[in-house]
């Protein structure tokens, strides 16, 4: 598993956690801090082509692997966040404190793009769109992934509560309302600090605010939040969903980490070993594992069910911002192949191995059938007293052939990696087979038990 | 009863001791029984010094195990060959001092101070060379801090009572991270038997133990408190000696003297000032902010792991 990370100091860092290794690249420079990153492909092709934005104005395109800065991008303005549009296009969308938006078209197929350029500062990347939201402080911005036609962003910050902007027309759509006032009859202090959209709903968002709650808003629904949850006395810092829409995780300015079932509201698992303010959380986009980066200056990797991490690295920097790769293990070249082999039959394009080459050109062909049955049949009479010829032979005639056919059921089956997108734990997909099992006995031995029951009745009425 | 005991004799007695209600006959019974120990830990220690003189080996004397050395080894200690977190610390928020700046210190206390907090203010002052004390009026420290950001201040240190002196707060300017302690075991200067008199030169800095990453920024925030250059004419030491995430404060005046018979040179403390020991508790990133900040380090019961044998300085 791979996880890159962005300092407070300009540096870049990308770690290996199996083999604990780590790259450093860039210049130690406290002016330029990161605030936010992205990756640079809306399809992740390659694992290491990075986007950060800093809050000096400036946006670099990093390659974390050689440790090349491809792009730089100045006359921004103070940048607090930067997210790619899943679109048909490459679009970069940027928002800054003073409430800008700026979206430029930056694609690596772009025609002005050079690849390998030698002034990173001469690229150029045309823009889109630019227009002012006149809101102040603004902490978070999230961009709604499933929306293709009509773009919509989310704003908060401090002293501006939640809305919704749309691209297209530039205004406003919808605006929260302040929740009812104190015991003491006073308005309720307006500090939101991070969002959150649930995945496959789009109506519906996550917001942690300064006075240590989580709310739940429903744009369909109504203006104020559905559901409010008091946690803790110190402010909640970050926020972030599961893939399959049930758990948020949430963190503290102190370093608690917890996470809540969303159909119960309750607490139902904590973290332990973060000592400082926790800056990122990453969730991998299959498996069931969480990355935690902050003030410590360690980077600790959890699973969902055990409050101990199963690894944690020393990085000698703050850390501000986190990036999960898609891998699931240490690859070896093989099993990248297979992985590209997959996706090329899924597209109907049939490559052959090395083997499957071999196999295919050792056995003779089908058209000359009296061949075959002569063959069979001489080495039988022959090599009756030498059993390891004929059981060779037999070997050679059938099981290699049930052994592609066994290759070509593999490659099309669907690889579970795609299956467990909609389960959001491995582990429950383990449970339904157990408990299934569990479910037959219980089955068997209720029928028993109303089998005796009836015999008594008769014997009674008798 | 015999001199001493044999071992299986002294096992029985041992376990007789606690039933045993006669009071003259226990203490006799009990002085037995640590004769006997001591004797016998004696001749296993002779024999071993045979053995070993007829082998002809050196005898090893035997290290006892403190927690120090069983204490779970510190991932973020800084070595000396670090590139990185050498360039870390020189862009540090206190870099701009080493460069050459002198500082000046600013000391308040709690509201409506008692007559001892008065006192123990009056030896920081002796402590800190350029350093000046303002009465307390004001409810809120963020006013002061906006005071001493107009007239050039560097510093700001805040004690505060609760019936005894009980903590201590320091904010470095302008930018800088905020520190809260707590003091235990605080010895005012009046109370120290033959002790010397405070001076007006810079004193010489001893900081022992500051091993991590933590460590170096605690370390950097006390040297920052004094000037850079001392006057050794003066003869004047503050130490801050951390021991198991506990730093002990101490000034004094040394003397070094020939001692004639074995011809090599001494040195004499005497105490001038205060003695006290800290604890760190948090430290805050930017200034002052009870409500809005964010922590560097925090010691809370839901997030440290609760081990005798790991230390965080």
């Amino acid at each position: 598993m791979k996880v890159i990370a962005g300092t407070d100091n300009g540096l870049v860092k990308s770690t290996t956690i199996e083999t604990k290794e780590t790259k450093t690249w860039g210049e130690l420079n406290p002016t330029y801090e990161i605030s936010s990153m992205t990756w640079w492909n809306s399809f992740p092709e390659n694992d290491y082509e990075v986007v950060t934005a800093h809050p000096k104005g400036i946006v670099r395109v990093w390659d974390v692997e050689h440790g090349i800065q491809l792009a730089e991008m100045s006359k921004f303005e103070k940048l607090v966040k930067i997210q790619l549009l899943h679109s048909y296009k490459n679009l970069l969308t940027t928002c800054s404190k003073n409430g800008i938006i700026d979206v430029r078209n930056c694609s690596p197929g772009n025609q002005n793009f050079v690849p390998n350029c030698k002034k990173p500062e001469k690229q150029i990347f045309p823009r889109v769109i630019r227009f002012e939201t006149k809101v102040n402080d603004i902490n978070q911005m999230q961009v709604d992934l499933s929306s293709l036609e009509d773009v919509k962003l989310a704003l908060g910050g401090k002293g501006s509560d939640l809305q919704i902007w749309s691209m297209e027309n530039k205004k406003c759509i919808w605006k929260a309302k302040n929740v009812p006032n104190n015991r003491l009859n006073l308005p309720v202090p307006i500090h939101i600090t991070d969002l959150a959209y649930i995945p496959n709903e789009s109506s519906k968002i996550v917001v942690s605010t300064g006075n240590s709650e989580i709310r739940l808003y429903d744009i369909k629904a109504q203006h104020r939040p559905v559901h409010r949850m008091k946690i803790s006395k110190f402010l909640l810092n970050k926020i972030c969903v599961s893939n399959c829409g049930r758990f948020v995780i949430f963190s503290d300015v102190t370093g608690v980490l917890q996470r809540i079932d969303l159909r119960n509201y309750q607490v139902v698992q904590g973290y332990k070993l973060n000592s400082g303010t926790v800056k990122d959380i990453a969730i991998h986009p299959t498996l069931p594992k969480i990355a935690v980066c902050g003030y410590s200056r360690f980077l600790n990797i959890y699973n969902f069910d055990n409050p101990k991490p199963i690894s944690s690295i020393y990085l000698k920097q703050k850390c501000t911002s986190l990036l999960f790769s898609p891998e699931t293990s240490l690859q070896t070249e093989q099993e990248k192949l297979q992985k590209l082999q997959i996706t090329q039959r899924k597209n109907n394009e049939y490559v052959a191995t090395q083997e499957e080459e071999e196999m295919w050109a050792s056995i003779p062909n089908v058209e000359d059938k009296n061949e075959i049955d002569n063959i069979n049949k001489v080495d039988n009479i022959n090599n009756v007293d030498n059993n390891d010829n004929v059981g060779n032979n037999d070997n050679f005639g059938n099981n290699e052939i049930s052994e592609n056919d066994n290759q070509k059921d593999d490659s099309f089956d669907i690889p579970s990696e795609v299956v467990s997108n909609s389960l959001d734990d491995s582990s429950t997909f383990n449970h339904q087979n157990q408990n299934q099992s569990q479910n037959k006995k219980r089955l068997s031995v209720n029928t028993q038990l109303i089998k005796k029951r009836k015999n008594k009745k008769i014997k009674k009425k008798k | 009863m015999p001199k001493t005991l044999s071992p299986t004799e002294l096992a029985r007695w041992k376990g007789l001791l606690p039933k045993l209600k006669n009071r003259m006959r226990k203490s006799q019974i009990y002085k037995k029984v640590k004769q006997s120990e001591k004797y016998i830990k004696k001749q296993k220690k002779i024999e071993s010094n045979k053995i070993a003189k007829e082998l002809g080996k050196k005898v090893e004397k035997q290290v006892p195990l403190t927690i120090e050395k069983l204490k779970v080894p510190d991932e973020t200690e800084v070595k000396p060959e670090d590139d990185e977190v050498l360039a870390d610390l020189a862009s540090d928020e206190f870099s701009r001092y080493f460069s050459g700046k002198t500082p000046k210190v600013l000391i308040t206390t709690s509201l409506k101070p008692r007559k001892s907090l008065i006192e123990f203010v009056s030896d920081l002052i002796a402590v800190f060379p350029n350093s000046f004390y303002l009465k307390r009026t004001e409810k809120n420290i963020s006013r002061i801090i906006k005071f001493a950001k107009k007239n050039k201040y560097t510093d700001v240190i805040v004690v505060h009572q609760d019936k005894t002196i009980s903590g201590l707060i320091v904010i470095h300017l302008p930018y800088g991270p905020t520190a809260f302690f707590k003091l235990t075991n605080v010895v005012q200067a009046k109370r120290i038997e033959g002790r010397a008199f405070p001076s007006s030169h810079f004193p010489e800095l001893i900081l022992n133990n500051f091993n991590s990453r933590l460590g170096h920024l605690i370390g950097r925030m006390f040297a920052s408190l004094f000037p850079q250059r001392p006057q050794f004419s003066g003869r004047r030491v503050v130490t801050f000696h951390n021991q198991r995430d506990y730093i002990f404060f101490h000034h004094d005046r040394y003397l070094i003297s020939k001692a004639e018979q074995r011809q090599r040179l001494d040195i004499e403390l005497q105490e001038i000032g205060p003695a006290f020991t800290m604890k760190l508790k948090s430290i805050q990133k930017g200034l002052f902010d009870p409500v809005n900040a964010e922590y560097i380090w925090i010691r809370r019961k839901e997030t440290l792991p609760n081990s005798r044998k790991r230390f965080f300085l």
